[in-house]
């Protein structure tokens, strides 16, 4: 998967509408938890799962700093992120289809807080830049 | 058969009849055709589908998104027997448009983001998990008659 300067422009412009959201990290994932139960089950210490919850919360931000640091180097995804791959492979072996989960939510909290702002432009580059970090996650596991 | 709470029935009510079918409609396609450029397979007679720009021009797409969305409106009277309901049309989709099922999940998950898109913060993570149930029991039942 490449990214144009099209993308880019559209990935930059996404991800300064999600950081523009309070706390968006937590929603996304409250949301996630929500709609998508099982998710639960990697986060039994967590004691909560809504959008006010401290560890949501934290966890939330881990989430999105990791994004945004990620989206400014889109054209060496693995090496950025290989800490992390590492991570998901050894430690945390989150099953895959979850990333999707947590993808489709980040969508989902920055339309119900920026409307159509969020153009379908910035919807699709998007939507590419959390496919690759996704499999980036999990290139590791075997 | 699905199981239904009363305030699922509720939101899914109350919310959808705040829903614009053309403007909603047409946003969900717009978006389906866009994000998800392989989708435009199906609809190879609505002309150029090859930009953005070309998308949103598109009156085809107006008039399709308004269908599609109005066919999941009529669904919510039938709560209970969405799988009854939608036989029909889930045959129609198998043996005369042969669309690939993995595309009613693609766009139930459009339709949320464009739901959510246009009810701001009402759209909570509890209203948002009632219209995935909605949509992930609508993508099921349009698969059901395949064969």
């Amino acid at each position: 998967m490449t990214f144009t300067h099209e993308d880019e422009v559209h990935i930059g412009e996404a991800c300064k509408l999600l950081t523009q959201i309070p706390h968006a990290g937590g929603e996304a994932l409250a949301r996630m938890f929500a709609a998508y139960p099982g998710t639960k089950s990697y986060f039994l210490k967590f004691g909560g799962f809504k959008a006010s919850d401290d560890k949501v919360i934290q966890h939330g931000k881990k989430v999105v700093d990791a994004l945004v640091q990620a989206s400014q180097h889109l054209h060496d995804l693995e090496g950025q992120m290989h800490p992390l791959s590492v991570k998901h492979a050894t430690e945390l072996m989150v099953d895959p289809v979850n990333f999707e989960h947590l993808s489709h939510c980040i969508h989902v909290t920055i339309a119900a807080h920026h409307g159509e702002k969020y153009t379908a432009e910035m919807h699709r580059s998007l939507d590419k830049f959390l496919e690759k970090v996704s499999s980036v996650l999990v290139c590791l596991y075997r | 058969m699905v199981h239904w709470e009363a305030t699922e029935r509720q939101t899914i009510t109350s919310f959808w009849g705040k829903v614009d079918l053309a403007a909603q409609g047409e946003n969900s396609l717009q978006r389906l055709l866009y994000v998800n450029p392989w989708c435009c397979r199906y609809f190879h007679k609505f002309g150029d589908l090859s930009t953005i720009s070309a998308i949103r021009k598109n009156s085809h797409v107006r008039a399709h998104g308004t269908k599609v969305l109005s066919a999941l409106g009529d669904c919510i009277p039938h709560l209970g027997d969405i799988k009854g309901h939608l036989a029909p049309l889930s045959k129609l989709h198998c043996e005369t448009l042969h669309v690939d099922p993995a595309n009613f999940y693609l766009l139930g998950k459009i339709i949320t983001i464009v739901l959510a898109s246009h009810f701001g913060a009402k759209f909570t993570p509890e209203v948002q998990a009632t219209f995935e149930k909605l949509v992930a029991v609508v993508a099921a039942a349009l698969s059901s008659q395949y064969h």
